[in-house]
Parts: C-alpha cells; sequence; structure tokens
C-alpha cells in the first residue's frame, strides 16, 4: 500500500503507534500518543545486568504504550507472533497484499539502514512495514526521517532477533479504532497514573526514588568499579538519556510536548506550568549528559566530577518529584 | 531546550536525523532534526571502541592459538556465549568447549552450519580469521 503516511518521530514505539492510527483515521500527535500511553518513567535497577551493565531507563516497559492505547482509547489491536521466520514472512505477505500496514517489532542490530555505529544488539524496536518493493520491503521507521527500504533477509532476521525481548516476530495493527475516542478522561488517567509511578513506588528502583538512588551509586563507582569501568557505567546512562531516540532529555521533552497539548485540550493552566517546568528539568538533564560525556571523553576520574553528576541527579529527582505530585491533583 | 539550541554537531548518524523536541518563538513544542550532538558521538564511540577492543583481542588470541575462529566471529557480530546460544539453539556449555581450537576443528559439518547461520556468515568464512589485521565490526 503506497498511501501509508511516513512521520519523522523521537521514538520507535510512540512513532509506530501514532502513524498506525493516523493510517486509520485517528490524528494524534507523537506527544499525544506518548502521554496517554504513560511512555514517561525512569528506573535503574543495579542487579539487573546487560552486557555487564545496570539496567537504566527513562521510559516504562517495552509496549505499555501499545497497551494503553487499548486501555484508554478503546483501541483494538490484533497481535501475531509466530513459530518461525517462514511463517512470519509468508503471514507478514498476506497483509501487505490485503493492505494492511503492520508493526513489527524487531532487532535494530540486522537491520542495514542504520548507521552501522547504531547497530547494537536491542530487540526492542517497532517500525511499520506497508508494502513490497520487489522482494523487499517498504518500511516506515518512525526514528529515520523519510520511509526506507528493507532488504528481506534483514527484515526477516531482524523479526527472529534472539535474546533479551526477542520479538518472535511480533506483528500488529489495530483491528478497531474508535473515530472520536474520549481524549480528555484519556490524558486525565494517564496524567494521573504517570505521577502516581513517578512519586510513589516505594522501593529504592523506580521513578524519583530510582534517580536518587543511581545518584548515590554514581557517587560511589569510581572506588567499587575503578575508573575505566565506572566511565562506561556513566557512558551507558547518558546513552539511555539521548543516544537510543528519546526526542532529547530521556523522553523528558516530549513529555513536556504532552503535557501542553493537554493544558489546551483540557483548559487546564496548571498543566502549561508543569510542561514549562519539565522543560527546565529536562535541560538540567542535558546538563548532565554534557559532563557525563566530558568525563567519558576527557577520562576525567576525579571524584569531584562524580559529585557534581550526583547533585545534578539529585536536582533532576527534587523537580520532578515537585513536578508530578502538582500533576496528581492538577487534574 | 528551545529550537536555536538543537545541536546541530558532527555525529555517528551519517547525514540521517535525529527528531528532537524544542520549543519555537512562541514556547510551543516542534519538532525539529538534529544531524547530530556531540555527547551523543562521545557516548556512542566509547560503546563501539569497547566493541573494536573485544574483536581485537579475540583476534590475537586466535592468532596466537588459544581460541578457535567461532571467538573471532562472535566479537564481530557482537555475540557473547549467551547469545550465540540463542541464536543457535547450542547450549553455552558445548559454545564454550567449541571455543577451544582443537574441538572446533573436528566440528561436523552440520554443527558448522548452525554456528554459520546463527552469526549469518558461510562455512568457510566462519572456518578461518581473514588476513590482515580486519577489526570492523558486522
Amino acid at each position: 500500500m503506497s498511501d501509508f503516511e511516513h512521520h519523522h518521530a523521537a521514538h520507535c514505539e510512540s512513532g509506530t503507534v501514532a502513524s498506525l492510527l493516523r493510517h486509520q483515521g485517528l490524528n494524534l500527535s507523537e506527544p499525544m500518543v506518548f502521554g496517554i500511553g504513560g511512555g514517561i518513567f525512569f528506573l535503574h535497577l543495579s542487579f539487573v545486568k546487560m552486557g555487564g551493565i545496570p539496567l537504566t531507563s527513562y521510559r516504562d516497559a517495552p509496549r505499555i504504550i501499545i497497551k494503553n492505547m487499548e486501555r484508554r482509547l478503546g483501541v483494538r489491536w490484533r497481535q501475531h507472533r509466530y513459530r518461525s521466520a517462514d511463517s512470519a514472512m509468508r503471514a507478514l505477505d498476506v497483509f501487505l497484499e490485503q493492505g494492511q500496514p503492520v508493526g513489527l517489532q524487531t532487532g535494530i542490530y540486522w537491520l542495514s539502514y542504520f548507521p552501522v555505529d547504531m547497530r547494537f544488539h536491542f530487540n526492542g524496536h517497532n517500525l511499520v512495514a506497508y508494502g513490497r518493493q520487489g522482494e523487499d520491503y517498504l518500511v516506515s521507521d518512525p526514528v529515520i526521517e523519510t520511509a526506507v527500504t528493507c532488504l528481506a533477509g534483514d527484515l526477516r532476521r531482524a523479526r527472529f532477533a534472539k535474546g533479551p525481548f526477542a520479538p518472535h516476530g511480533l506483528a500488529y495493527y489495530p483491528e478497531h479504532v474508535p473515530a472520536d475516542p474520549d481524549l480528555k478522561t484519556a490524558a486525565r488517567d494517564a496524567i494521573r497514573q504517570t505521577a502516581k509511578r513517578m512519586t510513589g513506588i516505594p522501593v529504592p528502583f523506580f521513578g524519583v526514588r530510582g534517580i536518587r538512588s543511581l545518584a548515590t551509586k554514581l557517587e560511589r563507582w569510581p572506588e567499587k568499579l575503578g575508573t575505566e569501568q565506572a566511565r562506561k557505567w556513566v557512558s551507558s546512562v547518558v546513552r539511555m538519556q539521548e543516544e537510543i531516540g528519546t526526542g532529547g532529555a530521556g523522553f523528558r521533552f516530549m513529555y513536556a510536548a504532552f503535557l501542553q497539548e493537554a493544558a489546551e485540550l483540557l483548559k487546564t493552566p496548571a498543566l502549561a506550568e508543569a510542561a514549562r517546568d519539565l522543560t527546565a528539568t529536562g535541560d538540567r538533564w542535558r546538563d548532565f549528559a554534557v559532563l557525563g560525556a566530558q568525563l567519558v571523553k576527557n577520562k576525567r576520574d576525579d571524584s569531584e566530577t562524580y559529585a557534581k553528576l550526583a547533585n545534578l541527579l539529585r536536582e533532576c529527582a527534587d523537580r520532578e518529584q515537585e513536578i508530578f505530585t502538582r500533576l496528581k491533583t492538577a487534574v | 531546550m528551545k529550537k536555536a539550541d538543537v545541536p546541530q554537531e558532527e555525529s555517528m548518524l551519517e547525514g540521517h536525523q535525529r527528531a528532537c523536541y524544542a520549543l519555537d518563538d512562541q514556547g510551543r513544542y516542534v519538532v525539529v532534526g538534529s544531524i547530530g550532538w556531540e555527547v551523543e558521538k562521545v557516548v556512542n564511540s566509547q560503546a563501539n571502541d569497547e566493541v573494536r577492543e573485544a574483536i581485537v583481542a579475540a583476534l590475537a588470541r586466535v592468532r596466537s592459538g588459544s581460541m578457535s575462529p567461532l571467538g573471532y566471529h562472535m566479537a564481530r557480530r557482537q555475540m557473547d556465549v549467551a547469545m550465540l546460544s540463542a541464536y543457535s539453539g547450542i547450549s553455552r556449555l558445548r559454545i564454550r568447549w567449541h571455543l577451544r581450537p582443537g574441538s572446533f576443528m573436528r566440528l561436523p559439518d552440520a554443527l558448522l552450519q548452525r554456528y554459520a547461520d546463527a552469526l549469518h556468515l558461510s562455512v568457510n568464512q566462519l572456518r578461518q580469521v581473514p588476513e590482515g589485521d580486519v577489526h570492523e565490526r558486522l
């Protein structure tokens, strides 16, 4: 189907969902999908390691946005997983022949249309396949600025990437999209839940508590791990915040854009104010990334830099605690 | 972040653009394309340097006869034993065994083929390491 409209997005899941919904006539911006999808979060799990590095995430679990579209907007999804790559690719061809664009979960390592330096084993990458060109596939990858052609072999391997978050060929599309969903209720519900999750989970791994515990741990990394390993870990936190495609500041700017839109939708000036404050917090997150990158690049390992980084994190945690506490009662 | 502050610096994006959210002159959020940011480049290079160091080390071990070529090809594909096990269906213990040059030499073709498929290489490529210092990732 060639009438599929490609839009450049900051994040793969919100971008994929926004463009699949738009194709079915529900026109929502990426920040709106991200916000109603409850995408923003923070977690730092020192006991879950990927490649020896503790897991840090500025967003909620993969596929949470897809699930929340169902819960809050009444979008009904069809989702398929497959036993083999053969059956997964055959089924995809049938969808495309019927003119049905589908969202696919893929392993980014195998997608050769990405610059080689950005290809790491990460299996939670979402994209839309919307047609074929000879043997190959027409793909709208939200984080690439234009639609691309994806080699059939690449797509096949990417859909059956193995390891953590293995996609098992997952293909999905909205079977039913309400023409006029209740966006106001959805946005209110989403903001409340996100605010609770950011401030209210009583363990030191999630939300603002997670940010604070990362600050405490990060300060001790150089003595605990040695300077080289500590640098690697700082680098990985900055990557999760900026390099993987977050729209800037670990999704904070995109969430602020959502709050701005929600302020108009709900006629609630307090949300516009929260958007401004979250933007300012995002700027502090960017300062954290700049200092972290300096530490990585200049191989500076003075404890002073680590203390400064930790203090920036604490400042972000304080600001976010204040913003999300206000948001609990603002809507 | 204001629109004018969106970084436009040399990066690993190879001419691609990244979508950033930033404020326009009226204080409204808009999407702005960024060709890259020094910060992203630094942390991305750090990750890629690590991959490269692993390849260099693996090649040296293969050349010195302390590891089979399998280890070199795994490093080029950024795979550790656990990941190769997930891709190939061969147990971690057996993969560790096959990382020894002697046992790798004696592998039957069928097993070599499974490794080759998992690493997306031909059996011939898998059996050896390239001449010269090939340290590029795949």
